[in-house]
Order: structure tokens, then C-alpha cells, then sequence
């Protein structure tokens, strides 16, 4: 009966410190989460301006010498 | 024992029991106080001390173009306030502040002067400045996080996605008009935190219990930067005041490109004038001029007091209706009602609408949208203005026809010619495709809607074959032709009224092209106009090239084939490369050659691809909308079915190659 009521003891004892424990590394991951959806948000607007057609085009007039196709010019495959 | 032993023993049970009691009653009223009386504001100094509140900047959803690209969005920055009040040494800290921000120490120190308790110092800056001001640990001096719009399309599409203000608050366009599903909540952050101070429970809430909402609209960037530029482009060279240009599926009404010059940048855009913020396509009127012409004569078809050859007199360019003159740019004896049309006879266009009736056509243009909104949804439209049948005069009643008299907004007239290119069905335009939730699940979605029929699609065909011939070479708009494909349009070059005179201006001059491409089967409908152009002022000529840009790259980039009988004999025409020939060959050999598949192609026959390479096939197989399968590599030897067979009864070709020698 003693070592019965001990390890209850211990039990609720260790499960309070695990939940404690959880709650710690739960509120670092959620504070990462938040930080990488900034992250993510941020780099999503750098790709909108690095894929802007105004930078695309200037790139590939100017550093890359293309220019538009004709009709004729576009060959879809099949 | 004695009776007196006995009462003394009662008497000191009771003091003992009464002793309890009273302690067990100040017990209870404490834990009565505490728990009950108390219990609030117990709750809150526990909960001060253990559980911390932050407030999340407050985020606004994301507007993406029709292909997910990202037209607006929010990203957290950082703010620097003050409270003056609390800082001591007010030139040390502007001092060292200004070293950071980069801001003059004067400015920063006139803010901390003031008499105020709380000042902003610098707001939407860097996060890693703010943690520098942060790391300064003065008093007074504090960071928060706050969310700054971006456009990163810059001018892109600028004057309908309008703009945001520094308070999260939509000022202009579409941030304004959809800023309640935009706008996001104002998340707090519930942290629990122990002895050290560290969390160990993070919790988000939403007191407003109302969610962010993300926008997809109709625009195609690609399409919208190309409408752009090429307006840009025809507007400096016109030196005009401005343009507008308007690209929109006939079919069912999204809106491709919405286009307006001068742009404007909606990053800074406190840069620029607020009439430049200004949507014209919507909110600003002009008259028609001829490009009403294409509405009269479907109006005319339709009611059948015309029909495209019935002839008229044009007066040989000066015709005499209401005690004034009205002249022709040419002068014109009979005409029939198409040429009319095609040569865009003022004097003509008259006696048509004098058969028609004033009345009717009124009644007409209103079924064609012009007078009303047209149900877009965007702040400001106008709806023009039309003259009543009883309200107008003789020469109202004449001028009318070719486009005077009244006013429309370039969408209506959009629109209306979309009404024509679908086969005579009035479409309510619209800009937003779809609205979704947070986590992408649908809210509400916009689904295309007929308004009203207004021609028959018999009407609408004869129309449109019509309208083909102002693209001709005898029309009023060569330029608006586009190579491969069949176009149809109308042009218009009408004056505008001088404010001050309150009479039609000699030299302001509105010049459009309102068409579609391609014929049988219309993608696009394009609008163009440039306002008050210098030099040149005529619709074809000036705005007619804007059409032919716009619906050339946009074809190409909507995937849709050439026409292939046009490329050839366009192709014929410019002796272009339908079919390179050896080097060693002559020309006579390669006009024959030219000759040969032109020839092949008018009698319905599939070419023959034997000697070409892979490009070749598979360009001239796309031109003629075959599916062309290849096998091997090198030059094609065999093909199947063979050349010569019908070009209606094939629908794939297997072409083989093999290397040279």
C-alpha cells in the first residue's frame, strides 16, 4: 500500500515536471514558428521583387541581350 | 468527583470549543474575503506576475495576381517612440539616436522637446535597428513591432490595388474598398512565466474573433506590365497628358490588365499628386467619338433598318443638320453602311442613326452598359451620361451617332465591345477572382455574369466582319493589325470641351482603339487611349499600335496559335522563312518554294515536311494547329499522313528523322 501511494506520488510528481518541461519547449518552438513565418514572409517579397517583370526584363535585355519572340519564333512542344 | 470539579471542566471544554470556534470563523471570513470579496483583483496582481501580454503588430492579408504572384503584402518592421517626459538628457540621447536611425540629431531633438508623452522617432525602419535602439537601454526610449505594406510589382496594376497608410488602414483602390477582409486581427500574445522569468506557455488570441482574408484577382501581371509599358511608351511619344488602357477576357468579363499613365509608385506614394492615385478607366468620362460607330451600326443590324451594303450619301464630306455643318476628314460621295463604317463617315454614321431613330439608339447604348456602373465594384466609377430623346436638340440628336453629346468611362466602352466579340452578350466586369481564408479555404469566389443579351450573335457576326475591315489596309487603323491573327475594332479621335470656352477644343484631342483578337474565336478585348495626344491625333494612329503590341505579346503569352492561312500569306507577302532553302539556291527557287506551300495551304493541303529540321516541322505543324509527334533526329524523311492530304480531316502528324548523309 506504502510503495503503491510512493509511486503515485513520484508519478504525478514526474508527469508535472514533464508537462513544465513540454511547456518550455513548446513556447521556444512556437516563438521559432512565429519567426519563421516572418522569415518566410520576408523572403516572399524579396523573390515578388527579384521576379518583378520591371528586374526580369532588365536582366534579360540588358545583362543577357534577349529579347521578345515573334509569334513564328514560339514553338510549343509537344 | 465533586459537582464544582465537573462544572470547572465543562466550563473549560466550552472556553476551549469557543476558542476553536472563533478561530475556525476568522478562518472562514478570511478565506471568504480572499476567495470571494477579493478574488478579482487577487486573480489579476497573480496573474501580472506570471502571465505577460504582448500585443502582435496587426497583419492584413496578401493580394496576389491570377497566377498566385504577389501583388501586396506585409512584413513586420520597426518603430522608435518616446516618451519625452522620462528622458532626462534629452541632447545626449538625440545624439546617439540619430546615429543609428541616420536621422539629423536636431530633428530627433525638436521631437523630444516637445510636451507630449508619447512621440514617434522613426517608424517601419529595420528590426535590426530597432534592436540597436533597444540595445541602447535608455530611458524613455522604446521599439515595437509594426507591419509595413509592399508593393513589389511597384507600379504594377498600382492604380487599382491602390495602397495601404501607416495605420494598417487602406487609403486608395482595392486596399480601400476590400480593407474589412484584409484587414487582420489584432493578436495578442498570452505568455506564462515562472520564477526566471522564462515562458513555459504561449497562447495566441483574437479578442475580434474575426479572421484575415487574402485576395485573388483577375489581373495577369505579365500582361499588366506589358499594357503598361507599351502605354507608357505611346504616351511619351504622342507627348500626351495621359493614357488608359484595358485588356478583358470577352468571354467572361475578368479584367487582365487595367493600365493608367501617368503611374504612379504605391511604395511612396505620398510622392505624388493625389490625382494621380486616380483609377481613370473608372472614374473619369470623355466621349466616344466614332468608336459609338460600331454600337450604331449593331443597333442598325439588329433592329434591320440597315443592312452592311445598304448605300448612303455622304454629301461629298459636308453635310448641313441643325443650322451647322458637319464635316467628314475626307470627302465622300455614296457609300455603302460598311464602308461607312471602315472609312468612319461622320455624315454617314448620321443618316444610319436618322433611320435608326434617336430614341432607339438611346435605348440600344443603354442595353450596352453606357449610362449605368457597371457592377465592378470598384470605388468611384462613374457612369457617363447620355441626353435624353426629349432633352435634345436637332444637332444633339445628329452628332450623337458618330459619338458626341455623350460621355463614358473607357470601361463601359470596354465592355460594350466586349459585348460585340462574345456574340452579343453584355458581361459585369470584375477585378477580384477569389477570397480566401488564412488557411486558403475558399470564402467567396467570383463567377462570371451575363447581364443582359443585347444584339444576336447573327447581329454580333455581321458586326464583327464589319469591324474587321478598319484593321485593313483601307481602314482607319492598319496599325492595329496583328500579324497571324484576324482583328476586329473600331477607332475614335473625339474633341474634348475646353473648360474655360465650354466649347469643343481645337487641339485637345482624345485618340482611341477599342477591338478584339482574334476573330472567330475572341481572348482579348483591348482598349487603348491616349489623351490629348500633340502632332498626330487620330485613334489608329496613335492608339492603334498600344492594341497591336498589347494583343500581339499577350496572344503569344495567353498561348494562343497564329492563324496559320495569315502567317503564310503574310509570310508569302514578306518572303519571310516559311521554308528555308539551300544555301546554293537561288531566289526564283525559293519563291517557288514560298509559292508552293502558300499554294498548298489556300487549297486545304498538309505540306510536305521532308528536308526540314525539328524546329521547322514543329513550327510549321503549330502554325497549321496540328499536334506534331516526332521520332529520331536529323532531318524529317517520312511523314504520315503523307503531303497533299486534307488539312480538315488531320488533327496529329508523325514526322521521322534521320541524320544527313
Amino acid at each position: 500500500m506504502l510503495f503503491f501511494f510512493m509511486g503515485s506520488g513520484i508519478s504525478y510528481v514526474w508527469s508535472n515536471f514533464e508537462k513544465t518541461q513540454i511547456g518550455y519547449d513548446l513556447s521556444q518552438l512556437k516563438k521559432e514558428e512565429m519567426r519563421f513565418q516572418e522569415i518566410n514572409r520576408k523572403l516572399r517579397l524579396e523573390l515578388a521583387l527579384l521576379k518583378s517583370p520591371q528586374n526580369l526584363g532588365s536582366k534579360a535585355v540588358k545583362d543577357l541581350g534577349l529579347r521578345q519572340p515573334t509569334p513564328e519564333q514560339i514553338v510549343m512542344l509537344p | 468527583m465533586k459537582v464544582k470539579e465537573k462544572k470547572w471542566i465543562r466550563f473549560r471544554i466550552y472556553v476551549v470549543t469557543i476558542f476553536f470556534l472563533l478561530g475556525f470563523g476568522v478562518i472562514l471570513a478570511r478565506a471568504y474575503q480572499l476567495q470571494v470579496l477579493e478574488s478579482d483583483y487577487l486573480r489579476g496582481t497573480a496573474e501580472n506576475g506570471i502571465i505577460g501580454t504582448t500585443k502582435l503588430p496587426p497583419e492584413r492579408g496578401t493580394i496576389y495576381d491570377r497566377e498566385g504572384n504577389e501583388l501586396a503584402l506585409s512584413v513586420h518592421v520597426g518603430s522608435v517612440f518616446a516618451h519625452p517626459k522620462q528622458i532626462k538628457e534629452k541632447s545626449k540621447t538625440a545624439k546617439r539616436l540619430s546615429r543609428i536611425l541616420g536621422e539629423k540629431k536636431a530633428k530627433i531633438l525638436k521631437l523630444l522637446r516637445r510636451d507630449r508623452s508619447f512621440v514617434w522617432i522613426k517608424r517601419k525602419i529595420s528590426p535590426t535597428l530597432t534592436q540597436q535602439v533597444s540595445d541602447l537601454k535608455i530611458d524613455g526610449i522604446g521599439v515595437t513591432t509594426e507591419t509595413r505594406r509592399y508593393y513589389p510589382g511597384r507600379e504594377i496594376a498600382a492604380h487599382l490595388i491602390g495602397f495601404s497608410g501607416a495605420d494598417n488602414q487602406g487609403l486608395e483602390g482595392l486596399e480601400k474598398r476590400y480593407d474589412d477582409s484584409l484587414k487582420g486581427p489584432q493578436h495578442r500574445l498570452i505568455r506564462m512565466r515562472d520564477a526566471l522569468g522564462r515562458s513555459f506557455s504561449i497562447n495566441r488570441t483574437d479578442p475580434s474573433g474575426r479572421g484575415m482574408h487574402h485576395l485573388f484577382l483577375t489581373i495577369d501581371k505579365e500582361i499588366q506590365y506589358k499594357a503598361q509599358q507599351a502605354l507608357k511608351i505611346a504616351v511619351k511619344k504622342a507627348r500626351a497628358k495621359g493614357g488608359h488602357c484595358i485588356v478583358v477576357n470577352p468571354e467572361t468579363g475578368e479584367i487582365l490588365a487595367m493600365a493608367v499613365v501617368p503611374e504612379f509608385n504605391p511604395n511612396a506614394f505620398s510622392k505624388y499628386r493625389p490625382d494621380q492615385w486616380r483609377n481613370r478607366i473608372v472614374t473619369d468620362c470623355f466621349e466616344p467619338g466614332s468608336t459609338l460607330k460600331a454600337f450604331l451600326l449593331s443597333a442598325s443590324l439588329e433592329e434591320s433598318v440597315v443592312t452592311p451594303l445598304s448605300q448612303f450619301h455622304c454629301e461629298e464630306g459636308a453635310y448641313k443638320v441643325g443650322g451647322r455643318v458637319v464635316h467628314d476628314t475626307h470627302k465622300y460621295g455614296k457609300l455603302s453602311v460598311s464602308d461607312i463604317i471602315v472609312y468612319s463617315s461622320n455624315i454617314g454614321a448620321i443618316k444610319i442613326g436618322q433611320k435608326l431613330g434617336y430614341a432607339r439608339f438611346c435605348s440600344y447604348l443603354k442595353k450596352f452598359g453606357f449610362s449605368t456602373k457597371t457592377g465592378i465594384g470598384l470605388l468611384g466609377e462613374r457612369k457617363g451620361f447620355i441626353r435624353e430623346a426629349e432633352k435634345a436638340r436637332t444637332i444633339d440628336r445628329a452628332t450623337l451617332f458618330f459619338g458626341q453629346g455623350l460621355t463614358v468611362t473607357s470601361l463601359q466602352l470596354t465592355m460594350a465591345m466586349a459585348a460585340i466579340a462574345n456574340g452579343g452578350k453584355l458581361m459585369r466586369p470584375y477585378v477580384v477572382k477569389k477570397i480566401v481564408d488564412e488557411s486558403g479555404g475558399l470564402v467567396q469566389e467570383t463567377r462570371p455574369k451575363v447581364v443582359r443579351r443585347v444584339i444576336s450573335t447573327r447581329t454580333a457576326m455581321r458586326v464583327t466582319k464589319v469591324l474587321e475591315g478598319v484593321v485593313g489596309s483601307e481602314g482607319t487603323a492598319p496599325k492595329a493589325a496583328i500579324r497571324g491573327f484576324r482583328v476586329a475594332g473600331k477607332t475614335g479621335t473625339s474633341q474634348k470641351v475646353d473648360p474655360k470656352t465650354k466649347r469643343y477644343s481645337k487641339s485637345k484631342y482624345v485618340a482611341i482603339f477599342v477591338g478584339f483578337a482574334p476573330v472567330e474565336r475572341p481572348k482579348l478585348v483591348i482598349l487603348a487611349l491616349i489623351d490629348e495626344p500633340k502632332g498626330v491625333v487620330y485613334g489608329g494612329l496613335v492608339a492603334g499600335p498600344v492594341f497591336k503590341d498589347v494583343g500581339s505579346w499577350s496572344l503569344n503569352h495567353l498561348k494562343v496559335n497564329p492563324q496559320p492561312d495569315l502567317l503564310a500569306v503574310a509570310e508569302a507577302k514578306a518572303k519571310a522563312l516559311v521554308l528555308d532553302p539551300p544555301e546554293d539556291s537561288g531566289n526564283s527557287a525559293k519563291s517557288e518554294g514560298v509559292n508552293k506551300i502558300a499554294g498548298e495551304l489556300r487549297q486545304g493541303l498538309l505540306p510536305d515536311f521532308k528536308g526540314m529540321g525539328m524546329r521547322e516541322v514543329l513550327k510549321r505543324g503549330r502554325a497549321l494547329g496540328l499536334k506534331v509527334s516526332l521520332k529520331g533526329s536529323g532531318l524529317a524523311v517520312k511523314q504520315k499522313p503523307e503531303a497533299g492530304s486534307p488539312l480538315n480531316a488531320v488533327k496529329s502528324v508523325s514526322v521521322s528523322f534521320n541524320p544527313p548523309g
